[in-house]
């Protein structure tokens, strides 16, 4: 059974298990997975804080209309330019 | 501060949820009710039928992916086709799963259901129901609401898979002790009464009228927009591509950042913590896994605190500092001197660990167009899904009461 789940499932559980079976490191998964989670948050912080959904672009155009040209926006027909930006940011991404 | 207690806890947007959305809601309730109750009994029906738990293990891993293709091709179909065919379709695939399952005993026959079908092995979400309901929530209801919506449409997910394990493990232990039921009988009996709920199900879904579907499908002037504000940065890619036209990218990029965070919550599955805890500090699997179980619970309840803070600090912004210190809390589990303070740290972990999921839909439904919505949340959906899934807490303690 244990064959099968760790053939059959990603690399994720088949690490976590060779992990989990020596005491040495059995709290690393912990730390990975925490650490991942963490790497996650920021990365989405960096990549979208800027991209605002439409029910907060609302706002936005009701309280400082004056400034809601300058947000980056995918929605907002996308420039080049930002189109461009967001290439570069997958493949960052991708290499990390 | 003067927050009310309406307003914590999103009363108001709860009441403002429009006749579609309360059936949709009612869906969603229902379908977890079935996956929390199917989650206990589907390991001990297989192995009473006579499977070897390699062969479940299996069956188990192609259901997941026969889930997911078909879960992509409804997804990515439904906002052309309709949301409500799209919503029958994934329905009569679960209640025909159900079916083989019951009337069947053949391995490879059931093998081919579960993949060609819809069911969950483990009691967390599967199929298409989930991103199609959650586009036509955001079609249907008002945008200043959204957020705090899904807050509740996730509440009741955590409550009705919670209740559906324990009411399961509660009738399969009443037949089997007092009315002499074999453990075969009232495995397959529970088995019906999930085929039961499914049916349950397409009724609400039958229910549902056409305000879920995309308003007045603007065909040409999307298409016409895609073309024009892709034709630089995507020339080579066809304008239309898994039923994304302009938020390809950006869809793209939210899918690689979940799988990110799906790959990492892998290395620390329910089982694995659970196991981990019993070889450090000898802790009872079924103890601990009662207490997570409750932890999980009060995860949904945290979540509408997490649309109130959304509402002023943005989604973006609610899903990173929610989700940043519970990672801090798993991180500290090990660090711990003592058991208590370990569990302490999972059980803080566990609590707010939900509070991103209603943020992160919301988000995925305001930057994509209303038109790629279905697909957006398939798409994001499966790239979670293709790491095993948690198992439920709900199922060690719906073992207790079987045993």
């Amino acid at each position: 059974m244990k064959v099968v789940r760790s053939l059959a499932s990603s690399t994720g559980p088949f690490l976590a298990g060779l992990m989990y079976e020596r005491k040495q490191y059995s709290s690393l998964p912990f730390f990975i997975a925490g650490g991942l989670k963490i790497v996650y948050d920021l990365l989405l912080l960096r990549s979208f804080s800027q991209v605002k959904p439409d029910s907060e672009r609302y706002q936005q155009v009701n309280t400082v209309a004056e400034e809601d040209e300058e947000v980056d926006n995918y929605n907002d027909e996308p420039t080049e330019e930002s189109q461009q930006h967001h290439h570069i940011e997958m493949k960052t991404l991708i290499k990390s | 501060m003067g927050a009310t207690i309406s307003n914590v806890f999103s009363l108001e947007a709860l009441l403002s949820i429009p006749y579609d959305g309360r059936m949709l809601m009612l869906c969603k309730g229902l379908r977890m009710f079935g996956f929390g109750f199917l989650a206990v009994i589907l390991v001990i029906y297989l192995e009473q039928i006579g499977f070897s738990t390699s062969e479940t293990g299996l069956l188990f891993t192609l259901t997941l992916l026969g889930d997911a293709v078909i879960s992509i091709f409804l997804t990515t179909h439904a906002d052309k086709y309709g949301r409500k065919f799209c919503l029958f379709v994934g329905s009569f695939l679960s209640i025909f799963t159900s079916l083989v399952f019951i009337s069947q005993t053949n391995f490879w026959i059931l093998l081919i259901a579960a993949i060609v079908g819809v069911i969950s092995p483990s009691g967390s979400e599967v199929g298409p129901f989930m991103a199609i309901e959650i586009s036509s929530m955001a079609q249907v209801s008002e945008d200043r609401y959204r957020t705090k919506i899904m807050s509740w449409y996730n509440l009741v997910g955590c409550f009705s898979s919670a209740s559906g394990a324990l009411l399961c493990g509660f009738i399969t232990n009443n037949l089997v002790q007092e009315h002499q039921f074999t453990l075969l009988n009232a495995s397959k009996f529970s088995m019906c009464v999930y085929a039961i709920v499914q049916v349950f199900q397409s009724f609400f879904i039958y229910l549902l009228r056409s305000n879920i579907e995309v308003p007045t499908p603007p065909q040409e002037a999307a298409s016409d927009k895609a073309s024009a504000s892709l034709s630089s940065a995507a020339a080579s890619s066809s304008p239309s591509f898994l039923g994304l036209h302009k938020s390809k990218f950006i869809v793209l990029h939210l899918s690689l950042l979940f799988m990110i965070d799906s790959f990492a919550g892998s290395f620390v599955l329910q089982s694995m913590i659970s196991n981990w805890f019993f070889v450090e500090y000898k802790t009872n699997p079924a103890v601990l896994g009662s207490i997570i179980f409750f932890c999980n619970l009060v995860a949904g309840v945290s979540a509408l605190f997490a649309a109130t803070l959304a509402d002023h600090i943005g989604l973006v912004l609610t899903m990173v500092v929610t989700h940043l210190p519970s990672n801090v809390l798993l991180i500290l589990v090990p660090l711990m001197p003592n058991e208590l303070l370990s569990i302490l740290m999972i059980c803080a972990r566990y609590c707010i660990s939900q509070m991103d999921v209603p943020t992160r839909n919301a988000y995925v439904q305001g930057v994509v167009d209303p038109d790629e919505r279905s697909a957006a949340n398939g798409i994001t959906n499966v790239s979670k899904l293709s790491v095993p899934t948690q198992l439920n807490a709900a199922f060690y303690l719906a073992l207790i009461l079987l045993y």
